[in-house]
């Protein structure tokens, strides 16, 4: 794929942003959170796509590493928002059914057969206020219903619900 | 005001003390919170696989609140973000719509942009009101200095969220000063949680968590407040990953939701707050308050 057809394609994905426009400035690397812990360095990700070293990127873990924190998207003075186009890589990684992380198969199975991440869970209340000197902390556990919360929400027909779902998910599948 | 509420994932199947809170405080203001059937997941998650599938999971919500012709308190700041910013797509472009309406279809739902998605800090500080809030309180936090940290979605990316200045937001800062506590500025204030990389590189996520917190306690705060279900997962429950997988061996520093800081100053009791459910050392707020 060129980074002609990438950009429009990322288009098609997220809306009107350029990755072309980039001039590594380095706002985004700067204020990224996960620069300063791994090799990771979204103004470098922009400019692999604008050589079309858009294979490499998807087969790497590198998309993987952001943290999502948006600064990239918010300082970027020309629009080319860093965060969004690694959103459109990832999403390229899945459409061409490349590996993901792991974590994301299960993510997804969970919602499509409960509609949510995850169950409600069974949780610790402690008896006695902690404090910073607190050796041992004694609980008790506790639930959604001992808590007086009302049932959690799901949807009303799962299989439908899911069968959209999948349909949705499937939809740019190679 | 009604407001049908929206937990979102984490708070509905964890992190009970942010529900548990606002549905205790919510009503002595006059916000009635609603309950909506059929709900799902916002889609955020699965935004990084698939836009359509996020599209259409954020739509889906947003529809079954349109249906009871309520607008949505998201508990969330991933939630909020994600009805944002898949509202500002869907309603600029028709035919996007009508293809997430064909799946919406499906269960008889659709989605025409009517609901609107609240956080929680603007249920705070617009709908009830800093002053409101101020002559709620019977226990002033006098004496408390308290980190503000409000979770990137809560800001960014502005052209969405709009809550405040993403570079220099005040408003959880006049939340908690209006309670009678401090709330300074400090370097790391806008500082991300780490929580969005934990699928991928846990440590690498305590690490930024446990950076943040350690320039925290570092500055002589006696507390963090938050307003996001993800970050309080990271700041106050995983203290004692952090303490155990990183170099910051020392943190150790309470962490507590606003709804549960605003609970403390209007007298109520720990339990009904919540408070139980917190795993940071949150009796050193207690103590410091003469609290209960």
């Amino acid at each position: 794929m060129s980074a002609d057809e990438f950009a429009s394609k990322l288009r098609n994905i997220t809306g009107e942003h350029h990755p072309e426009l980039c001039h590594q400035c380095g706002k985004c690397s700067s204020g990224c959170p996960v620069s300063s812990f791994l090799d990771f360095r979204p103004r470098r990700i922009v400019a692999m796509v604008q050589l079309g070293m858009i294979e490499e990127l998807v087969k790497s873990e590198i998309i993987w590493q952001c943290a999502q924190c948006l600064t990239c998207k918010e300082r970027c003075p020309r629009e080319v928002a860093p965060y969004d186009v690694i959103q459109a890589l990832q999403n390229l990684a899945f459409s061409y059914n490349f590996p993901l992380p792991e974590g994301y198969s299960a993510l997804i199975d969970s919602i499509l057969k409960n509609g949510v991440v995850q169950n409600p869970m069974r949780v610790r209340a402690w008896k006695q206020p902690p404090t910073k000197d607190t050796k041992r902390v004694e609980y008790e556990p506790r639930d959604r219903a001992s808590l007086n919360l009302p049932q959690p929400k799901k949807p009303d027909d799962m299989n439908i619900f899911a069968q959209a779902l999948k349909k949705a998910l499937k939809g740019e599948k190679k | 005001m009604k407001l049908a509420l929206y937990p979102g994932c984490t708070v509905q199947s964890e992190q009970y003390a942010f529900e548990v809170s606002v549905r205790e405080i919510l009503p002595e203001f006059g916000v009635q919170l609603e309950e909506l059937e059929g709900l799902s997941c916002c889609g955020y998650p699965l935004k990084n696989v698939s836009v359509p599938a996020w599209f259409y999971m954020a739509a889906r919500n947003l529809a079954l609140a349109e249906d009871k012709d309520l607008d949505v308190l998201s508990l969330c700041n991933g939630c909020n973000l994600s009805f944002h910013e898949v509202k500002h797509y869907l309603n600029e472009d028709s035919a996007l719509r009508e293809r997430i309406n064909s799946l919406l279809s499906m269960e008889g739902l659709k989605y025409a942009g009517e609901a609107n998605s609240l956080h929680i800090l603007e249920v705070f500080s617009q709908v009830v009101g800093v002053e409101k809030i101020q002559s709620s309180v019977k226990v002033p936090l006098e004496g408390l200095k308290l980190a503000a940290h409000y979770g990137c979605h809560a800001l960014r990316p502005s052209e969405m969220v709009m809550i405040d200045d993403p570079e220099d937001p005040h408003i959880l800062e006049e939340l908690i000063r209006a309670l009678g506590a401090s709330a300074v500025d400090y370097p790391e204030r806008l500082d991300c949680c780490g929580q969005g990389l934990s699928m991928t590189t846990g440590k690498t996520a305590l690490t930024i968590s446990g950076l943040k917190l350690k320039a925290i306690q570092d500055q002589m705060f006696d507390g963090v407040v938050t307003v996001c279900p993800f970050c309080m997962k990271m700041l106050d429950s995983k203290q004692r990953a952090i303490r155990v997988s990183t170099e910051h061996k020392n943190v150790n520093i309470p962490v507590v939701y606003y709804s549960q800081l605003l609970g403390l100053a209007m007298g109520m009791e720990a339990e009904k707050i919540g408070l139980n459910l917190n795993s940071s050392p949150v009796g050193e707020l207690l103590k410091k308050i003469g609290g209960k």
